[in-house]
């Protein structure tokens, strides 16, 4: 995603990426990120829970609006879930 | 940065070159590519969306998921178009349970309802779906990346919102 954005951002786009692994962000360096500590296929928050999947889509259109320097920005949007995201970080499974 | 505890970066890569693609590293760079603000109000806005969920219409050819290489290809579809009528391919997540709820990975109802609320202007015309695994990224960056990116720019987007999974 990170060299996606890249190419867009030297293409003059005004972009706006959400990453779910700070670390890789920070190794490709696109413009601007917003994490989200969320799974894996749960991006946005769990299924049904729309509360949570547009308040992170409120976050990003936030956070283009806001970031004035490049670098990532910490969302304050999660949700309570199991242990998903910890073991898919650790390549666990179940 | 590690925030979790654990560097998932090390991990991915080990993973990747153990299993999947022995050549693959992580492309670093050592500054940040250009911040290009946004340059009209938001609630103006033309926004795209860009996703790496494998997202694509029943009629175009899946994203190749058995590739050791990832698939550095695009589909494309109109913003308008139902969740209900996409299908999500990728070897990455669970598509299974996503398919359920396609707003977990492509948040287009809420994209759409933010139009409708005056959010945000409009979306353009057409979303730029990839699949997230790409291990040989050359591809990606000289040709599939480049090519959206000029489409991007026909389509007039003032805010393109990239969307992983």
């Amino acid at each position: 995603m990170g060299l996606i954005q890249r190419i867009f951002d030297e293409a003059g786009l005004c972009t706006l990426s959400l990453t779910q692994v700070a670390e890789i962000t920070a190794i490709i360096k696109p413009s601007r990120a917003l994490f989200v500590a969320h799974p894996f296929g749960l991006t946005f928050g769990a299924v049904g829970d729309a509360a949570t999947q547009r308040a992170v889509v409120e976050a990003m259109l936030e956070a283009a609006v806001v970031m004035a320097a490049p670098g990532i920005r910490v969302s304050g949007v999660s949700w309570t879930c199991d242990d998903l995201r910890a073991r898919q970080l650790r390549k666990q499974r179940r | 940065m590690i925030i979790d505890g654990v560097d998932f970066a090390e991990i991915e890569r080990d993973h990747v070159r153990s299993r999947l693609y022995p050549d693959f590293a992580w492309r670093a760079f050592d500054a940040f590519s250009p911040l290009n603000p946004l340059q009209v109000p938001l609630a103006a806005a033309r926004v795209a969306l860009v996703t790496t969920s494998g997202a694509h219409l029943p009629d175009q050819a899946p994203f190749d998921i058995a590739a050791a290489e990832g698939d550095p290809s695009y589909r494309t579809f109109p913003s308008v178009t139902p969740l209900a009528d996409l299908v999500l391919t990728h070897g990455g997540y669970d598509t299974r349970r996503a398919s359920a709820d396609k707003n977990v990975v492509l948040p287009l109802d809420h994209l759409r309802a933010a139009v409708t609320e005056h959010r945000i202007g409009s979306l353009t015309p057409r979303v730029y779906s990839f699949m997230g695994y790409v291990a040989d990224t050359d591809p990606l960056v000289d040709q599939s990346a480049p090519a959206v990116a000029r489409q991007l720019v026909e389509d007039k987007a003032d805010l393109v919102l990239l969307t992983p999974t």
